[in-house]
């Protein structure tokens, strides 16, 4: 990734950089709020605002930004579009904001958000910084309506609350309990991380017999 | 950027930045708050309605020191005022008495509105607003169908008992959720504990209406 686009910025951040299944960011909503799909998808949809709302604004001032208090101002540009995101939906969707209840004004100390500030929108261009917040919110969004959902459907019998399995299902309550979302994540978790020595180990193989095909290289 | 800042610039630029904050946050206040505050009196009222059939339209009254001061403004009602609904139809004959309720339940305060019918001496309605039940167990208290239905006609006197075993037997029993006795426990506990108080205030007040009107 030495040269930077707008397709890949956005890309890394939904599958191979994903915030909770590769980077293992933002956990605290990842187990609390995702015991059914809507749940799991409207923190994501809120978390996808404030990130990229943050990360304009971030990238934008970045030369404006002294240095030693950059940290406290990103926290400020955080807490103020978590406050705008928390007024907004109990105005307009009072439901979802019951559901998700304190873990509203908890995102501002997500540090999947803080973390691309610092470690990405001070950096780069608005541009890039657009791309690299949607991408990761977006990555973020997926992973907790992925959680919700088998939690959902394993633990309420149930997808986006419509039932699945009819009136004899009896549902595995665990899973939409805390615990639930422990299993569901470590189970993810390891999925993922199969995933990634598969590859890995792939592409050691696909090195070594290199030299082989294309004849001696200097190392 | 190049030399450090000087800490009057850090200071300045901090402020600024709080004070835009503040003047963005006052302004999405502005906005949402007459949205936030409608939402939850829509709630109530929508929830008065319910525990109360056939009601038309409602006055609110603060139950204090024994007797029902009437509330002029619903919005300057304070958490810790024990408030009445007095609910009427479209005759303006009285059709009961809405009452808020909270008590401790199995993990967090459950907050309940019931219907209390004073010349009947039976609650005829029931509804949680506020509740952090176990979900899956706990959290039947808002569904369970035999639970609920006992709540349509429930005798209050001598006391609100709960039946955990077979179905309830007298006019005065709730019918347990099993895998939520305490939960359903929590209920009727809170149900005895926020009535008992009321009863005779609320009984004055129906003969004040003139009783009842068959």
């Amino acid at each position: 990734m030495s040269e930077k686009n707008l397709q890949s910025e956005f890309l890394k951040g939904i599958w191979q950089e994903n915030p909770v299944f590769v980077a293992v960011l933002g956990l605290c909503p990842s187990l609390a709020v995702t015991n059914s799909c809507i749940n799991g998808l409207a923190m994501g949809a809120a978390t996808f605002f404030v990130l990229v709302c943050s990360s304009i604004l971030v990238s934008a001032l970045k030369s404006v930004i002294p240095k030693p208090v950059r940290i406290s101002m990103y926290v400020l540009i955080i807490a103020t579009f978590v406050t705008i995101v928390d007024f907004s939906l109990a105005a307009w969707l009072p439901d979802i904001h019951k559901a998700l209840g304190a873990f509203i004004a908890l995102i501002v100390v997500n540090c999947l958000i803080l973390g691309r500030q610092e470690a990405f929108a001070s950096k780069n261009p608005v541009g890039l910084s657009i791309a690299d917040a949607m991408g990761m919110a977006l990555g973020f969004t997926l992973a907790l309506t992925l959680i919700g959902g088998i939690r959902e459907i394993l633990g309420n019998g149930s997808l986006l609350g419509f039932s699945l399995f009819g009136p004899h299902f009896e549902p595995w309550v665990i899973m939409v309990l805390p615990p639930g979302g422990f299993f569901t994540l470590g189970g993810l978790l390891m999925v993922f991380q199969y995933w990634k020595d598969r590859k890995q180990a792939r592409l050691r193989a696909e090195q070594n017999r290199e030299p082989l095909v294309k004849g001696p290289m200097v190392v | 950027m190049s030399a450090q800042p000087t800490s009057a610039r850090l200071i300045i630029s901090v402020t600024l930045a709080g004070l835009l904050a503040g003047l963005l946050l006052a302004a999405t206040y502005r906005v949402t708050q007459p949205l936030i505050e409608a939402n939850q009196q829509k709630a109530t009222e929508t929830a008065i309605f319910q525990v109360l059939p056939g009601t038309d339209h409602f006055e609110s009254f603060w139950a204090h020191d024994g007797i029902l001061e009437p509330i002029e403004n619903p919005l300057s009602i304070r958490a810790d005022q024990q408030v009445v609904y007095l609910g009427r139809d479209g005759q303006n004959q009285m059709t009961g008495f809405a009452i808020p309720a909270a008590g401790p339940g199995f993990q967090d305060t459950i907050k309940v509105l019931y219907g209390f019918d004073p010349n009947k001496r039976e609650i005829i309605g029931f509804q949680v607003l506020d509740s952090r039940e176990t979900p899956g167990l706990g959290d039947k208290i808002l569904k369970d169908p035999a639970f609920l239905g006992s709540f349509k006609h429930l005798a209050v006197e001598p006391v609100i008992l709960l039946q955990t075993k077979g179905p309830p037997q007298h006019n005065n029993e709730v019918d347990a959720i099993s895998g939520a006795t305490i939960s359903s426990r929590a209920i009727v506990n809170l149900l005895n504990k926020n009535l008992n108080p009321l009863l005779d205030l609320l009984s004055q007040k129906a003969q004040a209406e003139g009783g009842p009107h068959e």
